[in-house]
């Protein structure tokens, strides 16, 4: 009895921890299995260079360069925002802040990092968005910038987490070396902690952009929802994952619309997939220049 | 060990069977608050029914009725050619309502009548500004709903009756009526659509043609020109519960409820 219940225990084991690899595996053949109709019936040009988004006009428009426009925009302006804050935040707690405001303040970012992405499109479409609007005489609030900002803030505790984690990776060693050579607290932490720490940090932006790039919620609330490319950041904007959200439902099973969706849902997967390579080769060669070897 | 198997076997089973006596009803977000009220009118009536209503739009309301999923898909269109073809002749479209779908802007723009074709030019991108229709030089600001939007469906076939090409590419989308109504009010400039039964004293309702969308012109023959029926969809051959929640919404008491909802009753 006992050892079948251990036998029992090691395979439940080995099946979760199988499992992720079973879903991913699976997400990406349904992925390519569903794109296939459109990858045969739409060209690849003009799938990812059209501007025209029409799908339910007859003939539709398949054209996602304003989509992935959408994205990139979105989370290029989102990275501006949260790059500066979350490192800094990362910084100031790591080598400012007193044990005390340590412990307050982490706990604060992780809350923030629980708050769910509805919480911060809702925040951003009553309050911020009426808020920008008034304050640029814009006529709409609804755009490429509201959008941004809400997301930035909402990627912060990612940046700083990671980034902060990397900070503390730096061998104690390294600091104390380059305070005992003389120089001061800035220097060290600007010629020796930032760069020792460097490759862990472009690791939490990285991530902290495949986030950015993969959030829906928020930017179906707060983005506008035009398929164009942007021409201002107060233009508004759609994109991919809120053009998946916002059209899977209507599309009908098995025709070329639903099969497009899924083309732009395997063009955004493989784009975070490619953002998780570079993190990871990144991640790797930073541990072992540090001679953790893990 | 093997008791707790069966009896976890038998709740399985038990839940399934639980679940049979329920309505579920999927679709439209326009007939929603009809699915809804009745739902709750219907449950009360009748204790032990359980009538769950979903939205999400006309098009996974049919989607999920053509597979299986739910009983009823609430609609504000009628099957499309494709829909139709999957359904194999199996769905019967119950007319429970009649809906107008009413043009509405800021509460101070000065226009208050538009023409279909005007509508039409608007949507398209060809009229770009509220002083080409007299009034303020003030830039439009389209919103749409998303496609999957019975209220869209809707708007886009009478646009396309009047010779539409394809919507403008810079419009916005709003996600529900509620949304657009909130979005058209947060506007100078905006231009947008919702039920008559989502109209509020928030926005302003154009006439068309000169017709103003109401209850009375909304009827079949009452002029209003952007009006339509909406539908409870169901398969040929239901559940009992199922015929006798779609005729409780077709009956008197269920069509009074229509009306106080501000949809206009079929009869």
């Amino acid at each position: 009895m006992n050892s079948f219940k251990e036998k029992l225990i090691k395979r439940l084991f080995c099946i979760t921890a199988y499992a992720s690899l079973l879903f991913l595996a699976g997400i990406m053949f349904v992925l390519f299995k569903e794109s296939l109709k459109a990858l045969e019936e739409v060209s690849l040009p003009a799938f990812l260079l059209g501007r025209e988004w029409y799908p339910t006009d007859t003939p539709p428009e398949f054209g996602a360069l304003s989509l992935f426009a959408g994205s990139l925009s979105v989370s290029f302006i989102a990275v501006l925002v949260c790059v500066p804050l979350g490192l800094g935040s990362a910084l100031y707690l790591h080598e400012i802040a007193s044990e005390r405001q340590r412990k307050i303040l982490k706990p604060v970012v992780e809350i923030l990092s629980g708050v769910p992405s509805i919480i911060f499109g809702f925040f951003g479409l009553v309050v911020f968005a009426p808020l920008l609007q008034e304050m640029f005489d814009l006529p709409v609030g609804q755009c490429l910038l509201t959008a941004a900002i809400i997301l930035g803030v909402m990627t912060i505790p990612t940046i700083t987490s990671l980034s902060e984690d990397a900070l503390g990776f730096v061998p104690r060693s390294f600091k104390e070396a380059s305070y005992a050579l003389g120089a001061d607290r800035w220097q060290t932490l600007r010629r020796v902690t930032i760069p020792a720490a460097a490759s862990g940090i472009i690791t939490s932006i990285i991530m902290g952009i495949g986030r950015l790039m993969g959030e829906t919620m928020i930017v179906l609330m707060v983005a506008g929802g035009a398929a164009v490319i942007p021409d201002s950041l107060f233009s508004p904007v759609r994109p991919m994952t809120s053009t998946i959200a916002a059209e899977m439902g209507e599309a009908a099973q098995g025709t070329l619309h639903f099969s497009v969706l899924f083309e732009i849902g395997l063009l955004l997967f493989i784009i975070t997939f490619i953002l998780n390579v570079i993190s990871e080769l990144i991640s790797r060669r930073y541990r072992l220049k540090l001679g953790q070897g893990r | 060990m093997r008791r707790i198997l069966l009896m976890s076997f038998a709740a399985v089973i038990g839940l399934g069977l639980a679940a049979r006596a329920e309505v579920s009803i999927k679709g439209s977000t326009t007939v929603f608050p009809i699915a809804q009220k009745t739902a709750e009118v219907y449950m009360n009536n009748h204790s032990g029914k359980s009538v769950s209503v979903s939205g999400g739009g006309s098009g996974i309301g049919i989607t999920a009725l053509i597979d299986g999923t739910a009983d009823i898909a609430a609609s504000s269109r009628e099957l499309k050619s494709e829909e139709a073809a999957r359904a194999e002749g199996n769905i019967i479209e119950e007319k429970i309502a009649r809906d107008a779908i009413a043009m509405v802007v800021h509460p101070s723009n000065s226009v208050s009548n538009l023409t279909r074709a005007q509508v039409r030019d608007i949507y398209g991108g060809k009229i770009k500004n509220w002083k080409e229709l007299g009034g303020a030089d003030i830039k439009i600001v389209l919103a749409n709903r998303e496609s999957t939007s019975g209220t869209f469906e809707a708007l886009k076939k009478f646009l396309v009756d009047d010779m539409f090409e394809k919507f403008a590419s810079r419009i916005y989308t709003a996600a529900s009526s509620g949304a657009m109504t909130n979005f058209v009010a947060g506007s100078k400039g905006a231009i947008g659509y919702v039920g008559l039964g989502f109209l509020d004293s928030k926005v302003k309702a154009l006439t068309i043609n000169g017709v103003a969308p109401t209850m009375e012109t909304a009827k079949e023959g009452g002029g209003y020109p952007y009006s339509r029926y909406l539908y409870m969809m169901r398969r040929i051959e239901v559940r009992p519960e199922v015929m006798d929640y779609v005729n409780f919404v077709k009956s008197k008491d269920g069509q009074a409820i229509v009306k106080e909802l501000k949809f206009v009753p079929i009869y």
